[in-house]
């Protein structure tokens, strides 16, 4: 405890070097906790259910294009079901949108899921019951369950809720059951009611809207699991033969990954990009403390070298360094679960921002983080002081600082800054590739335009969309409002405007070709297209005409019509989309997916003849001349049209851009954020390197003063060794920068390549911040008084 | 002796101002020193000898009095100016020999003539040159921690050299050698002076003192006695 109690004092009375170590080693250690923290609050918040490592996301798709998870069908549902070896239970939701009737409709997100979803997801109602198997009836008394954050704020919490009937997309609906508190699902839905499906529904393998997942039995892999999903594909084959020839070469099958990562979607990659910059930050951080550790134990030379003559041993040496070490990463890591703490709550806004749907209110430590700070504190701070033990034995050394003025340890502390300033130039420059990158796709033509348009969205009941005569009058009624309104240029429908992720790949060939192709498929109305600002190459756009009363007509992407015709005009052919459809348009191929994804195969249908259910959502656009258009007044509008409908997603349609690059947005702020720390701790290093080393050879300068050195000649001699240091650093960091942004762009985010120059130019800002940083003790050891340094020599 | 002094001293004082303390330490110092003579001035601790040295090598500047240097004062140049007046008019020989560990005996020696310019051809012979006198050309390309601190003293004597300075300031050259190594260095400094080498030399030791052509005795700051070769 003595020993303890003098290495404390040893610290407290060289606050120089102790307080500027734990500072360091708290920053570092703070980004550690601040991401273990996040992390962990991702992934149980995402997924706050019992054993969710046991829960698996199950889809159909494309077996070389795994990365696009497509959507099953009932039939395939059910033939899931039969995966007994494997499942312990296999459950879907089909994710929706409603309107609760009110003073002002709401909109609500709702679910449609199977009886079994809360059971396979292994959550109880917080109050009243689970779905059971005879709601799932078509014709039954329709019945939801709430979800606490819904409850708690239009019921204000009451128990009596249950039994009570709410109004949905006017029909009543019985509510049976409350969610707890913490589960959340991916789209934070408000309300949820069972998939009730007909016979001849749950046997239908074409139409393609579930998400499913599994419960996994005990011990099982995914690896076993996705065997077994293989065996499906050949019982796809029998039941229905069609699928064959795809399920063959490989165009179509089945595949599973852990629900996890479909719940947190991007936010993964955020997490990925997130841990590698907390990864450089510490490592800039124990560098830089190992080198001011390095110093001090240079400074203490003399005082072991009277301890050896004492009688210490070098066992009793490292055995000091150690412990002082891990006395100062013990203070680091206070510090660093002060840092931590104050960090998450702004990173958790941050990431609500750029991931709206994840549930990230309220973070706070947990015990698991304060937990690896404390263990993982002591034992870097006594990394960082294992590098200051010297080359070299203490006698050694002191005859060698009596000799020359070549300090033993100051190569390695120029080794660690010069490592420090590689990882800083390599953080600075992942995030000007970033930078670069997503200014790339911002300056992307695509191919529609978003200025000046305004959209908003409305979910109308069920009932409405498979009533073709109502849905078409509800879209006109709506049309010609809109267009009536003052400095409206053009408006139009669609069931999706581009850039909001929604997928819809539709079977659909040339007709007479044997060759099928997977385009999007989309409806839109007379004057819809222009109104979005697509771009006509030939033909014609729909029309009024274009009604159930006419042969179908399709408008085709670029893209798409080369696909089908090669480079003949596709004007007045046919494509098999379900039967024959003449295609009338040629619109320009347009960023249907953001600028981060290359531009699809898109075809439109007109929406009179698309069939209602391919709607969910009916999405409006509005040009404006002027200002654009106040929420306000398009609720007016829908209280004309259809009293009932709630509005949602308004605002201008560029919001939707800025919205699908969100993940790759807050990668850049959180990277950009990182890297201002990396320059200013790199900066740190560098001052601290040149103050250190320039008052440690007084004597050297006072040597080449009395030479006949020039305070000019000194002061170029200090700024020419900084130079050629941060250079390396930066040279060495642009480097692994390059590689870096390598391996970001391989398995974080896709990012068109800005080139060199960014990287480049931060290297070049490190070298010239580390310059920066060397002057005021340059200009000090230029200053240095010769008579006075050659005394104390 | 000539009429006109290399080095002239007149009325020098040195004055160290402290917190509360002020320390006189030179008073009334005059001095001449003509070219070619081999000087020593020696004293007791504290007495003044290094704060007279670093004077005369225009390390620090009087607190008042006049020193000229061929003729002309010093005590107005700036700073840039008595900085190329110590590279082409003084060379210094220090106690602990002051070789820069990360420079090779070679780049030891060059450094005088780094500062004043001279083509790295040039200056790298006469480095030679001066390694050579010294003997020690053998281990130009040697690290002044792999040599021993005689031959640390050897290299610092050539670099003191090496820009033919009008004289050799000397600081207790031998003060951190054994006696072995102390008379060979000696030698070497009576062997420069039979050359022509004006030197001023500080040291503790009488019998080195004795080798000199005048000997100065500096106590509390003033010259107490001086006394030429003949005399001693």
């Amino acid at each position: 405890m003595s020993r303890l109690k003098q290495l404390a004092r040893s610290l407290i009375r060289d606050p120089k070097t102790s307080i500027p170590a734990m500072l360091l080693l708290g920053i570092g250690l703070g980004g550690l906790v601040w991401m273990l923290a996040l992390r962990r609050s991702l992934l149980l918040r995402s997924l706050p259910v019992a054993h969710p490592d046991r829960l698996v996301a199950l889809w159909n798709g494309r077996m070389d294009r795994p990365e696009r998870h497509g959507t099953p069908s009932y039939g395939e549902l059910e033939l899931f079901r039969t995966g007994h070896d494997v499942f312990e239970g296999v459950a879907a939701t089909d994710p929706t949108q409603g309107n609760v009737a009110g003073d002002t409709p709401e909109f609500v997100h709702l679910e449609r899921v199977t009886a079994n979803f809360f059971q396979v997801l292994g959550v109880v109602p917080f109050l009243g019951r689970d779905f059971s198997s005879a709601d799932e009836t078509p014709g039954q008394s329709e019945v939801l369950i709430l979800s606490h954050g819904y409850w708690m704020r239009r019921f204000g919490g009451n128990p009596g809720v249950l039994g009570s009937l709410l109004d949905l997309d006017g029909r009543p609906h019985r509510v049976v059951g409350v969610l707890p508190k913490d589960f959340h699902t991916p789209l934070g839905s408000q309300c949820f009611k069972p998939l009730a499906v007909s016979p001849a529904q749950r046997a239908n393998f074409g139409a393609h809207y579930l998400r499913v997942f599994a419960r996994l039995r005990p011990a099982t892999t995914l690896a076993q699991v996705r065997a077994h999903m293989a065996r499906f594909g050949d019982q796809l084959a029998v039941l229905q033969p069609e699928y064959a020839s795809d399920l063959t070469a490989g165009r179509y099958g089945y595949g599973c990954n852990p629900l996890i990562e479909d719940w947190l979607g991007s936010g993964l990659k955020v997490l990925a990009a997130l841990d590698l910059a907390v990864l450089l930050l510490l490592a800039m951080a124990v560098f830089n403390a190992s080198a001011l550790l390095v110093a001090r134990a240079s400074a203490r030379r003399q005082e072991w070298t009277v301890r050896f003559a004492l009688g210490a041993t070098p066992l009793e040496w490292r055995r000091h360094v150690l412990t002082e070490g891990a006395l100062l990463g013990l203070g680091g890591a206070l510090l660093g679960l002060l840092f931590g703490h104050l960090a998450l709550s702004p990173a958790g806004q941050a990431m609500q921002w750029g991931l709206r749907d994840l549930p990230l209110d309220g973070l706070r430590l947990d015990a698991a983080s304060i937990s690896a700070a404390v263990i993982l504190g002591p034992l870097l701070g006594a990394l960082c002081a294992l590098a200051s033990q010297p080359a070299t034995n203490l006698g050694q050394a002191a005859r060698e600082q009596g000799r020359g003025l070549l300090g033993g340890q100051r190569n390695l502390r120029r080794g660690l800054v010069l490592g420090q300033l590689a990882l800083a130039a390599a953080t600075l420059g992942v995030a000007a590739w970033l930078q670069g990158g997503i200014g790339l796709l911002l300056a992307k033509d695509p191919g529609f335009q978003p200025k000046g348009a305004w959209s908003f969205r409305i979910s109308p009941a069920r009932d409405v969309l498979q009533d073709p005569g109502r849905f078409n009058a509800l879209q006109q009624q709506l049309l010609d409002r809109l267009r009536q309104l003052p400095g409206v240029k053009a408006a139009g429908l669609f069931n999706n405007v581009p850039m909001t992720g929604f997928k819809s790949d539709l079977g659909m060939s040339a007709l007479g070709s044997t060759e099928r192709l997977g385009p999007q498929a989309r409806g839109a109305g007379p004057g819809s297209l222009p109104a979005l600002g697509m771009r006509f190459r030939r033909g014609r756009d729909f029309t009024e005409e274009d009604d159930p009363a006419h042969p179908r007509v399709a408008i085709l992407t670029r893209g798409l019509a080369s696909a089908c015709f090669g480079s003949a005009d596709p004007i007045g052919r046919q494509v098999d989309i379900g039967g024959p459809v003449t295609v009338v348009g040629e619109i320009d191929d347009y960023l249907e997916f953001g600028p981060g994804q290359p531009a699809p195969m898109v075809f439109y249908l007109s929406n009179a003849q698309s069939g209602p259910l391919w709607y969910r959502t009916l999405h409006a656009v509005i040009r404006t001349d002027g200002p654009g258009p106040s929420e306000e007044l398009m609720r007016e509008v829908l209280r004309e049209v259809s009293p009932g409908l709630a509005i949602h997603h308004f605002g201008p349609l560029e919001a939707n851009m800025n919205a699908i690059l969100g993940p790759q947005r807050m990668i850049r702020a959180f990277f950009s954020a990182f890297a201002v720390l990396a320059l200013l701790l790199a900066g740190g290093g560098v001052f601290g390197l040149v103050a250190a080393n320039t008052s440690e050879r007084r004597g050297e300068f006072g040597v080449r003063s009395a030479l006949g050195a020039t305070t000019r000649d000194l002061l170029l001699m200090v700024l020419q060794e900084s130079t050629r240091l941060a250079a390396m650093g930066g040279a060495a960091g642009f480097l692994l920068g390059l590689a870096l942004t390598r391996g970001v762009q391989a398995r974080v985010v896709e990012l068109p390549d800005p080139g060199l120059l960014g990287p480049l130019g931060a290297a070049v800002l490190l070298i010239l911040a580390a310059l920066a940083a060397c002057l005021l003790p340059a200009f000090r050891a230029a200053r240095v008084d010769p008579a006075t340094a050659l005394r104390s020599e | 002796m000539t009429a006109d002094p290399l080095i002239r001293l007149d009325g020098i004082r040195k004055v160290f101002i402290t917190d509360e303390v002020e320390t006189h330490a030179l008073s009334d110092i005059q001095l001449d020193i003509h070219e070619g003579e081999f000087v020593s001035i020696s004293g007791p601790s504290g007495c003044g000898k290094s704060t007279l040295l670093a004077i005369l090598g225009l390390l620090d500047a009087p607190s008042s009095g006049h020193y000229s240097l061929h003729g002309k004062g010093v005590g107005q140049l700036d700073l840039r100016e008595r900085a190329r007046l110590r590279n082409r008019e003084i060379g210094f020989i220090f106690q602990s020999f002051n070789l820069i560990g990360d420079l090779t005996i070679l780049e030891n020696v060059e450094l005088p003539l780094v500062y004043r310019g001279m083509p790295p051809g040039e200056r790298r012979a006469r480095a030679l040159d001066s390694l050579e006198v010294v003997g020690m050309s053998h281990r130009a390309n040697h690290l002044p921690s792999q040599l021993s601190g005689g031959q640390q003293q050897r290299v610092a004597v050539a670099r003191a050299v090496a820009g033919r300075p009008a004289i050799l300031l000397a600081d207790e050259p031998t003060g951190n050698l054994d006696s072995t190594n102390g008379e060979s260095v000696m030698a070497l400094l009576k062997d420069l002076h039979r050359r022509g080498s004006t030197i001023c030399m500080v040291t503790h030791d009488e019998r080195f003192a004795r080798s000199s052509d005048r000997s100065i005795r500096l106590f509390d700051g003033r010259v107490v006695e001086e006394g030429h070769r003949a005399d001693i």
